[in-house]
Formats: C-alpha cells, structure tokens, sequence
C-alpha cells in the first residue's frame, strides 16, 4: 500500500488562474474514485440592500432549477442519474457552488455548472416552489428556540450592520419578489470574475485543470454585471450590555446566549481568540463552561462557546440548551466562568492542551476530498497562501496566556455582553 | 500487501476486524456493544442511553474528566451512540496517537465507576437532552407512529427513555445493565486506517487479554404481530408547519427485501444513505414522489427513511406539507405511486439509476476512514461485515419482479401507520 498522506501544501497543490480570473485550485487524491468541488463568487447575501434582504438567497436557491436550454427534470436526470450532487448556496461574503461526482463524471458536472451560473431560466413554477420552501423554512425557524436566539443575538449584537439581518428575508418580501427580479439581480453579481474553484479527488490535476479550462474558460459576464468590491463597514466595536427574550409557546427546552462582537478574521488577535475560545467553551468536553453548566451542575446537554470571525467583524459567544426553570441559574454560572476567565490568565497546561488539539485535529479536517477542497477554498478566500496548514501550527503555538486574557477582556466584559434566551418562559420561570 | 478486512477473535470472545487504509495519518476505532433501547423492558427505558454518558465519567485510572482532556490533547475526535440494536463509542484519532484509545476502551469495558454523585449529575443532563428533543414536533410525532406500528415489540420505545423512567433508574440499574452487557463477549471491536494489521492485533491482545469474557445474555425479544390494519395518528401543537409521517412495516437488514426496499426507495423518493459520518448525498429532484408531490405543490420535501436493524422495524415517507393543504389528497397520491409500481411501471433504467446512486454513495462512504470503520461494525449487529460489500452486488440483483412483490406486500395500506402533526389555529411562533 502507498502511503501519499501528506498535508496539502504548496508542493502538491496546483494554483492557475483562467483568463477570465478565476482561480482553479486542484488537490490529487488517487485513493478516491469520487471528486469533490467547491466554488466560490464573491458577493453572497450581504450584497442585497436593507431594503430587499432575501431577494440573493432566493435568486442562489433557483438557479439551479432550469436554464435557457435545460428544464429542471434534465439537469437532475443527468445529475442525480449519475449520482452526482451539484448545489448552490449563499454565504454572507460568496455564493457558494458544491458538487460530488464520480471521477468519471467531472466534464458532466461541469458543463452542467456552467450552463446554471451563466443561464438560469428562473422558470415561474420553479421560483413558486423555492418561494414555499424559504417560507416554510422561515415558519419552521420561528419555532426553533436555537435559531431565534441566535438571530436576536446578532440583531443586538451588531445593530445596524448587515451582519444583523435575516438573510432569508421576510416571508412579505420573499413572496413579493418577482422572475424579472431575480434574472436582473442574476446578471448583476453572478460572473466568473475573482471565482474561487477547488478540485479535489481522484483525477490528475492536469485533467481537472483542462477540464475545468474547456467547461468555464470562456464563460463571461453580462454587460449588467458588477464585480463585488467588498465595500462594507466594520462592525460597531462599541456594544451596549442587553437582555432580550423571544418568546415561543409549549417548548421544554430554552436556549441561551451570551456573548458580544469581536474582531475581524485578519486582527491580529485572531489567534489568540482561537485558542482562547477552544479553552473557554470547546476543548474536551466543550471546555470550561461544558465543565461548569453540564458536568458539575448537570444543567444542560449542550453548553460550549463559538468563536465566529468573518471580514468585518466576528462573534464570540456562549450558548446552551436548559430548563426554562434552570436559565437564571444557568446565565449566572456562564457569567462568573466568562469573568474567570477574562480577569484571570488560562493555566500554562489548558494553553498547552488546546493547542495540541487544535493542531492535531488538522489531519481530520482534510481526510475527504470534501473537507480538502473546502480546505482550499478557504486558503484562498483569506489569501492565507498555499502553504498555511504547514504554517498553522506555528501561529497557534505563538499565542500567549497574556493575549487570551487581553482579548477576553476586551470583547466578554460585562458591560458588552448581549444576553438572548428563546423559549417558554411565561407562567414557569 | 495486506488483507482487505481481517477478523479476529481473541480467547476471551471479543471479535475484532481490522481494515488498513493509507489514505490518511488517521486511525479510527469503534467499540460495539450488542445491547440498546431493543433490549429494555418498560420501567427502564432509556437505561442504554443514560449507561453510554456514564461511560464518560471516569474508572480508577482515567478519572472524570481526564478522559476527555487526555483524548482532546492528542487532538483526536470520540464520542459515541446508542441506538435501537447498540451502543457504540469510537474515537479518531491522528495515527501515532492510537494508543491511548485503545487502553481507555480496554479499560472502561471492565472498570467505569458509575459514581452515584455522577449518575445524579447526569439523570439532569439526560432530561435536558430529552427536552431539547421534545422541542421538535417531528420527535413527538415519530414517538407516536412507533408506539403505533409496534405493540410489543422494543422498537416502540424512544432510545432516550420516558421521563417517568429517567427520574426512577437508580445507580445500581445502570451499573448492574453495565456489567450484564460491556464485556467481550457481547462486544465488537473495529479499527481502519493508517496501521500495520499485525502488529496492531498484538497491541489489541495486549491491551484486553485480561478482560473477562462475561456471560452472553438470553433474552427474549417480545415478538410483533402483523398489523391487520392501517392506523392513523393526528397530533397537534404549536407550529406553524404541517408534517406527515407514513411509516410501513420494513425488512430487517439482513433480510433479501432490505435490498429491495433501497432499491424502490431510491425510485421513490432519491436514495438514502446509512453512511453516518459525512460523505455527501445526492438529491431527489427526479424521484417519483418529487415530482408527484412537490413539483405540483402539495409538499415542500419529501423524503425515505429507514434503518438496518435486527428486527423489521419501519420505512417512512415524510413530508413538510403546503400550509393550509389537506393530507388526504397527499396520500392519495402516494397510493397512486405505488399502484403504478405493483402494475409493474417500472423502468430498466430507473432500476439502473438506482444502483448507480448507491454505487456513487458507496465511493463517497469509503472516502472518510471513521465511516470505514463504522461500517465494519454496524454490519455486524445485525448481519456480518461481508454486508458491506455484499452490498451493491446485492443491489445489483434485486429484480423489477422483487419490486411488485416487495410493493404489494409490504407497501399496502394496511401495513402502515399514517401520522400527522397540525398547528394550532394560534401557533405562538416568534417574529
């Protein structure tokens, strides 16, 4: 048995940017008859305005179903007749192409690629039907105590930014949209210009790479088209401490967030944050608050932090499920342990295990062409360079006890912290 | 150039199968044991499930929360589950760090605590966790369809146990359910990834030959009676979303129909997979139920969904419906589908296609090594490990033939329990 088991890197990744720019990463993996891919065009949810939030997950969610030469039935014949999968979706910063194949099957997902990113069709049936599932997502999300806290969280959490919207849109303005809306707004942000390919599985790059050349090579935009230029402000640094509940009838279980904004994914204090937050909320059995709120006082099934850094600011937070009887009990012991933690510096051993274990869990994180391929795009999106999985361990080992308290001090003080809970609260607590 | 699978049983009964895999630095073990919610009697419900968390709370040598600290440092990933047929625990782990997974499996097997201080902790976490679930309407109503579909037999309770019965376990049934199930004898042991087959069987050997083989239990499954007709279930709660659940009477996994049934699944409703770590899917756009159900707008989604289980349990359609859509004329589209099957309105190259999705499927479950080693030993609990690639072939031989019968016996209205969850006129959901 070979064992050609190496971290993708600069010598085995191979980086081409197309003439009309988009840049094809490709990873070998010869242990795999599948392929994985992963696209990204710059310009996702956040490029709809505050006005019209909704209108790029509709338009993301329909390209896929039937363009200028292809019903929807053909393109998932071929697809799905061969066991392929092919997605789009929206992020916040990227539309967000996905696909699965058998190696044989690459030119297939390809052209098919091509053909719903330059032509959708957004036949009237077809957005009538993905207008229903949005709003019965939204329907189904109302009720969800995890989603509802979450998203008064980055309401108050970030105010005005466009971090804070419902990306979704409203169930109003997502029925309101029209077919000749979404083919203008189509035209406007979807081209090849700055898209992100990464190929990964069991093909030569030289087969991905010319494959990928004939399929999208000579794809341009609409005379209509504005390239994405990421011109969005900062979020706030200045949150006010808040409390707010959202109330949803006949749920046993409540959950909780309490957290606050913090820096951009390019601060210096990224890493620190990092492994901070792996030793806060994540680490063994979800950290220090796992310890506190599940382990010594039994209070919830799940209670961990998220550290969520994006381009214009992140977020760091703690959340939990509990008893709506338990949610005082519960915020006051996440408190005392974010104060503990902020004020006080994390032992040399909690620094030295996160880091051990966040270095560590690299090889998982890229043991299917899945996870590489994301892994890829990713490098690229952040311009993190070609070789940042050799170099990762390094900026995790830099980081110090003094940063970790410093940037705990600085984004979890009490007087930021946005407190959110969702759930059945009337006539129990 | 090593065995594909190697299968091994060591003198005191464990059986252990190996399969080496170079795609990774990464090495994953699972520890099977033959014992979940299938095996409870009424009054403890739940016992499998709440025994797999105290699983985590530490022996003499590895105290509560060092386990995990000790897992986490190495930087490898465990956690485990507890189904119907099993209980299973698993860790992945970077390959020079295999080591100490497999003492500390070796060592809970005989020597968890089950501290009474640590059983109370956990009776609340364990009550959090079944609430989070109860949280969710689809629970209640699954919870509903099974007790329905089954009368007697296990399958009717929920893995995670009553309240009732959550509350009133004490700490001497779980540790006594402990030592009646953990031991070699009843458990399966699985490794896949970057090892030697050799020497790894010898570090097995070294770490469990002084493990107590223990005393296979004999129990009597409570058998369940044919179902003479069919049922329905209407539920209602605070939502905004209508749900329909149609369960059928299934084939055990290691029935001949089993195959049948993923073949006429993936006609119906897009093939499913039963890879649990993720390796992808594929889409149902072009299914028959898709195209009868949501093209002309009477569903959101549609989906099948089943298990491979010891016993029959269930196949179920389900769906998010349209708001303000009856059921009925959904159903009776269903019922239409599958007459058209039991006519014999199948296709050669639907039949072709459904084996190449689950030929595809198979290539995405082999690309991640803790669903290798998943697999050698879901296999086992209810057939052997040969299953696995016995798989498409299986598939390969189901007949348009297999499918009428499998259609007209096993998808007719009797054999069903139809349940339905509908919001309140006033659902107090949040803006």
């Amino acid at each position: 048995m070979s064992r050609t088991h190496s971290l993708p890197c600069a010598d085995n990744i191979q980086r081409t940017v197309l003439p009309n720019q988009i840049t094809v990463l490709t990873r070998e993996n010869f242990h795999s008859q599948s392929i994985s891919l992963v696209g990204i065009i710059p310009g996702g949810l956040m490029r709809d305005s505050a006005e019209r939030p909704g209108l790029s997950n509709l338009c993301f969610s329909t390209m896929m179903r039937g363009t200028a030469s292809q019903t929807i039935n053909e393109i998932f014949e071929k697809l799905e007749g061969i066991g392929a999968r092919l997605s789009i979706n929206g992020s916040l910063h990227g539309a967000v192409v996905s696909a699965q194949m058998l190696a044989e099957d690459l030119p297939i997902v390809l052209q098919t690629m091509r053909d719903v990113l330059e032509n959708p069709a957004f036949p009237e049936d077809q957005v009538a039907i993905v207008k229903n599932q949005i709003l019965a997502s939204l329907a189904m999300q109302a009720h969800e105590t995890d989603e509802m806290a979450m998203k008064r969280f980055r309401e108050k959490t970030f105010g005005t930014h466009p971090y804070a919207r419902q990306h979704a849109g409203t169930p109003e303005l997502v029925a309101a949209y029209t077919r000749e809306e979404l083919a203008v707004h189509h035209q406007q942000i979807i081209g090849p210009q700055g898209m992100i390919l990464s190929i990964a599985g069991g093909i030569s790059a030289q087969e991905s790479l010319q494959k990928t050349a004939e399929f999208l090579g000579d794809w341009a935009a609409a005379p209509t088209f504005k390239p994405e230029t990421m011109d969005y402000p900062l979020i706030n640094p200045s949150v006010q401490a808040a409390y707010s509940h959202v109330e949803i009838a006949e749920k046993s279980q409540l959950d909780l967030v309490v957290g606050s904004s913090c820096s951009t994914v390019f601060a210096p204090d990224h890493y620190p944050i990092a492994v901070g937050n792996c030793i806060l909320g994540q680490f063994g059995m979800m950290g220090r608050i796992g310890e506190k709120v599940r382990d010594e006082h039994g209070l919830a099934y799940y209670a961990g932090s998220q550290y969520t850094p994006l381009r214009f600011g992140g977020s760091w937070l703690v959340n939990a499920g509990v008893n709506p009887y338990n949610v005082k009990q519960a915020i006051a012991l996440i408190q005392q342990e974010i104060y503990r933690f902020a004020t006080s510096p994390v032992t040399e051993e909690e620094l030295s295990d996160a880091k051990s274990f966040m270095t560590g869990q690299m090889p998982l994180l890229v043991e299917t062409n899945q996870g590489i391929a994301s892994m890829l795009a990713t490098m690229e999106w952040y311009q993190y360079g070609l070789d940042y999985l050799v170099n990762y361990p390094q900026m995790i080992h830099a980081v110090t006890t003094e940063q970790i308290m410093e940037a705990a001090g600085k984004y979890l003080a009490p007087e930021r912290q946005v407190i959110t809970t969702a759930g059945t609260l009337e006539s129990k607590a | 150039m090593p065995k594909l699978i190697t299968k091994h049983t060591l003198p005191n009964g464990l059986t252990v199968l190996l399969k080496e895999i170079h795609s990774a630095p990464i090495i994953s073990q699972f520890v099977w044991y033959r014992v979940g919610s299938r095996n409870e009697i009424q009054g403890k419900t739940g016992i499998s499930h709440w025994a797999e968390h105290m699983q985590f709370k530490g022996t003499p040598r590895y105290p509560a929360g060092v386990l995990d600290k000790a897992i986490s440092r190495d930087g490898s990933s465990w956690n485990a589950f507890t189904f119907t047929d099993w209980t299973a625990f698993y860790e992945t782990a970077p390959a020079d760090k295999i080591d100490l997974p497999l003492m500390l499996e070796a060592d809970r097997m005989i020597n968890a605590l089950y501290d009474p201080t640590e059983v109370e902790a956990e009776r609340t976490v364990i009550l959090s966790e079944l609430e989070g679930n109860e949280n969710d309407p689809t629970f209640k109503l699954s919870d509903a369809i099974a007790k329905a579909a089954f009368r007697h037999h296990p399958y009717r309770n929920e893995i995670i146990g009553t309240r009732d019965d959550l509350l009133s376990l004490t700490r001497d049934d779980l540790y006594h359910h402990y030592r009646s199930n953990y031991h070699p004898r009843n458990a399966v042991l699985t490794l896949a990834g970057d090892f030697e087959t050799e020497r790894m069987l010898e570090k097995i050997t070294k770490q469990y030959e002084t493990v107590p083989s223990g005393e296979q239990m004999i129990q009597t499954i409570p058998t369940e009676s044919t179902q003479q007709k069919e049922q329905r279930i209407r539920l209602k709660g605070a939502c905004d979303t209508t749900y329909l659940e149609i369960s059928y009477h299934a084939p055990a996994g290691n029935e001949k129909d089993f195959f049948t049934m993923m073949i006429l699944d993936s006609i119906l409703t897009g093939p499913s997979s039963l890879n649990m770590f993720g390796s992808g899917g594929i889409s149902n756009k072009t299914s028959r139920l898709y195209r009868a159900l949501v093209e002309p707008q009477l569903t959101i989604s549609i989906s099948g969904n089943y298990e491979a289980t010891i016993d029959p349990h269930l196949y179920t359609l389900f769906s998010i419906v349209q708001p303000e859509q009856p059921i009925e004329p959904i159903i009776d589209r269903i019922d239409l589908e599958l007459e058209r099957i039991r006519k014999g309105e199948i296709s050669e190259e639907e039949r072709k296609k459904a084996i190449k999705q689950s030929r595809a499927l198979f290539a995405y479950g082999c690309e991640n090594i803790t669903n290798q080693a998943y697999w050698l030993g879901f296999t086992e609990m209810f057939a052997d490990y040969t299953w696995f690639d016995r798989l498409i072939p299986s598939l390969e031989n189901v007949t348009q033939d297999d499918l009428i019968e499998y259609a007209n016996t096993r998808l007719s209205a009797d054999q069903r329990v139809v349940g339905s969850f509908h919001p309140y006129q006033n659902s107090g959901g949040a803006a």
